[in-house]
């Protein structure tokens, strides 16, 4: 600071007298001190608006958030039509018979990953099914290949085992009915499994982890 | 506190933001120039409040280029997407409401202030000689900030007649108007 500012160092002082020579610089560091907290703050409060500009509108969270899927009136063997949509992706909701079920477990056809040891799935759906619920089977509608949507096949979609599945029209890979590809076609992998949980019996909330 | 004694300037210590300063005060006159024209900037010790209009200005050109560019990162500057893109500014994105009315008010105050600037300026002959070029460029800069104003009105404008007008009610312009 230059001389004449000594003016202002001096206003603290006890007497009031005006003496050029004399400084308060403890009084001084303490408004200098206090000045910048403050300045601080406020500029941590003025950089919250826009950091949080950065974040996730309210229309991007919707379009991302969790989908609820009531599938009452799914019989077995049906896959839920129309097909519902999570992040924009077609999920497949199907109700697998007791028959298929057990087709399921005794995993009787060639399969390019039948324990589903990579990570298509949440952990409580790495089992014979890939489900929650051994009967209802909820996958991302969505080859691994290159990205075609299949189509549900009831029954035959493997020739050798009678089974149904998803056949994908694009380039012929087979899924069985737990989203499991057949191996030798061309999806690498199985189908994903989106996280979910159980709402009710009949009501399924999709991109929400849960107990159920 | 520690007593004044042991007190010394914190920015001349030696700790790691002279070092710093040091090291680029070495290579560029940061400091220098900092105090030359802000901390240590020669003024009389008369000076009233008229005189802040000036650094306010520049607050608030500062505040326009940073709201501005956070408003640019959602607007869609077309026919089409204009209006829906500020609806969603305004809706959706966080504090976006935030942001453009920090813009549009800063915008009216940004006249504000510079116009009580020039009051200033006119009243306490601030042009006069030998300071006629820092007038002219000050012009120069008025000139540009009204520019600037006028692409926003225009914008705006282009909206309106696009979006509120669907039929003669813009002398000149009938239903050929493309409508978005």
């Amino acid at each position: 600071m230059s001389s004449d500012d000594a003016s202002l160092e001096n206003s603290g002082t006890q007497t009031g007298a005006f003496d050029p020579n004399v400084s308060n610089k403890s009084r001084r560091y303490f408004l200098i001190g206090a000045t910048s907290a403050l300045a601080a703050v406020g500029v941590v409060g003025a950089a919250v608006p826009f950091l949080s500009y950065w974040s996730p509108s309210a229309k991007a969270r919707a379009a991302g958030a969790p989908v609820k899927i009531d599938f009452s009136k799914l019989l077995p063997g049906e896959m839920l039509s129309p097909i519902q949509a999570w992040r924009g992706k077609p999920i497949f909701v199907v109700y697998r018979d007791d028959e298929a079920v057990e087709a399921l477990n005794e995993q009787p056809h060639d399969l390019a990953d039948p324990e589903s040891l990579k990570p298509m799935q949440p952990d409580y759906a790495q089992n014979a099914t890939r489900s929650r619920r051994p009967e209802i089977g909820i996958y991302v509608g969505i080859c691994t290949h290159l990205g075609c949507s299949p189509k549900y096949v009831e029954v035959d979609n493997f020739v050798a085992t009678k089974q149904g599945g998803f056949f994908c029209p694009c380039h012929g890979s087979r899924f069985d009915l737990a989203g499991r590809v057949g191996r030798g076609y061309p999806a690498p992998d199985n189908l994903e499994v989106p996280p979910y949980r159980f709402e009710s019996d009949t009501v399924v909330v999709i991109g929400e982890e849960g107990a159920a | 506190m520690s007593s004044p004694e042991q007190q010394e300037n914190w920015f001349k210590q030696d700790n790691w933001f002279s070092r710093s300063m040091g090291w680029v005060d070495a290579r560029f006159p940061a400091t220098e120039t900092f105090e030359y024209h802000m901390s240590r900037y020669y003024a009389p010790k008369n000076f009233n409040f008229f005189y802040y209009f000036g650094v306010f200005a520049m607050v608030v050109l500062v505040l326009q280029i940073v709201t501005g560019t956070w408003l640019t990162m959602n607007y869609v500057a077309s026919g089409e997407g204009a209006f829906a893109s500020v609806e969603y500014i305004m809706r959706d994105v966080e504090y976006g409401w935030l942001m453009r009315y920090l813009h549009s008010t800063g915008a009216s105050f940004f006249f504000i202030v510079v116009y009580l600037h020039m009051y200033r300026a006119l009243m306490y002959g601030s042009y006069r000689g030998p300071r006629e070029l820092l007038w002219l460029i000050g012009m120069v800069i008025f000139l540009a900030l009204m520019a600037e104003g006028f692409f926003w009105l225009s914008a705006a404008l282009g909206q309106y007649v696009l979006l509120g007008c669907p039929g003669d009610c813009v002398p000149g312009r009938s239903n050929s108007v493309r409508r978005a």
